[in-house]
């Protein structure tokens, strides 16, 4: 879900879903964080960016 | 912790790029004396920590805009001194930015960087260029960024672009959805959370967080 608008968040949540998965606590602790600051971050530039804006960034 | 932000940093750039307060994190002379030089000669200060404890522990003090961190270092490791500063900036807005600086080069090495709390990764031998682009994309002063605060870089527009399919409409039916089906201890950055919740993550394959 979070790779559709975001490859290094895609990313980290697999990790974190590997990490939770096995049972390393401290290390999924440390992805849930940077995950949730990635997140946040994410919701409220979806919410301020155009499609306009989106191809600028590309040229 | 006292970061200056990059809200200050910006607003001190005019259209120049900013002095700024540098930490590098090296053991090795010859090339913690490289990267001074590149860094100085741009006008920015430079401050060496030549141990992971050392890092952390000037990292922590604040004052510095970024840290350059390589990921081999006496005592505490890169991850280490990673996971000390992001562990006390949890639950505050505080955000040192730091960019890894290795001789790993392997897809899965950036990964880890990145799943720790780097904002960013270099290779050695590092190339000037990059690392002006690098220093940018982390400090939000490039140019073509959107906004004027720390959210920009988590976007990524190819991909927002072709799951939309350039319609205004889908982009924001994409943003609704994923207010909706995010799970809620990724709305708000705090923690540290319970071991409940990251075993719910476990399970969370079958609804495809990633």
């Amino acid at each position: 879900m979070i790779s559709a608008v975001s490859t290094s968040a895609g990313a980290i949540a697999s990790q974190l879903e590997d990490q939770a998965e096995v049972g390393e606590l401290e290390a999924a602790n440390a992805s849930l964080g940077r995950l949730a600051v990635l997140s946040s971050q994410l919701l409220s530039s979806l919410d301020d960016t155009s499609v306009s804006q989106l191809q600028l960034l590309l040229e | 912790m006292e970061w200056r932000g990059r809200a200050a940093i910006i607003s001190a750039l005019g259209s120049r790029p900013p002095a700024l307060e540098i930490l590098v994190a090296e053991d090795n002379d010859f090339s913690a004396q490289l990267l001074s030089e590149l860094l100085e000669r741009r006008g920015h200060r430079v401050t060496i920590a030549g141990s992971g404890n050392d890092a952390a522990a000037r990292a922590m003090r604040g004052g510095f805009d970024l840290l350059l961190l390589d990921l081999h270092l006496p005592g505490i490791d890169g991850f280490e001194v990673v996971g000390r500063i992001r562990g006390r900036e949890l639950g505050t807005n505080e955000h040192l930015p730091i960019v890894a600086v290795t001789a790993r080069s392997r897809d899965e090495d950036r990964l880890r960087c990145l799943s720790s709390g780097m904002d960013a990764y270099l290779t050695k031998p590092v190339r000037a260029p990059l690392l002006w682009s690098t220093l940018e994309q982390v400090l939000g002063t490039r140019p073509d960024r959107i906004g004027d605060d720390s959210r920009d870089g988590v976007l990524d527009p190819a991909v927002l672009l072709a799951a939309c399919g350039c319609e205004p409409e889908l982009l924001r039916r994409i943003g609704q959805a994923l207010r909706l089906h995010l799970p809620e201890e990724l709305r708000r950055p705090s923690g540290p959370w319970p071991r409940e919740t990251l075993w719910g993550f476990a399970n969370v394959r079958t609804s495809s967080m990633a």
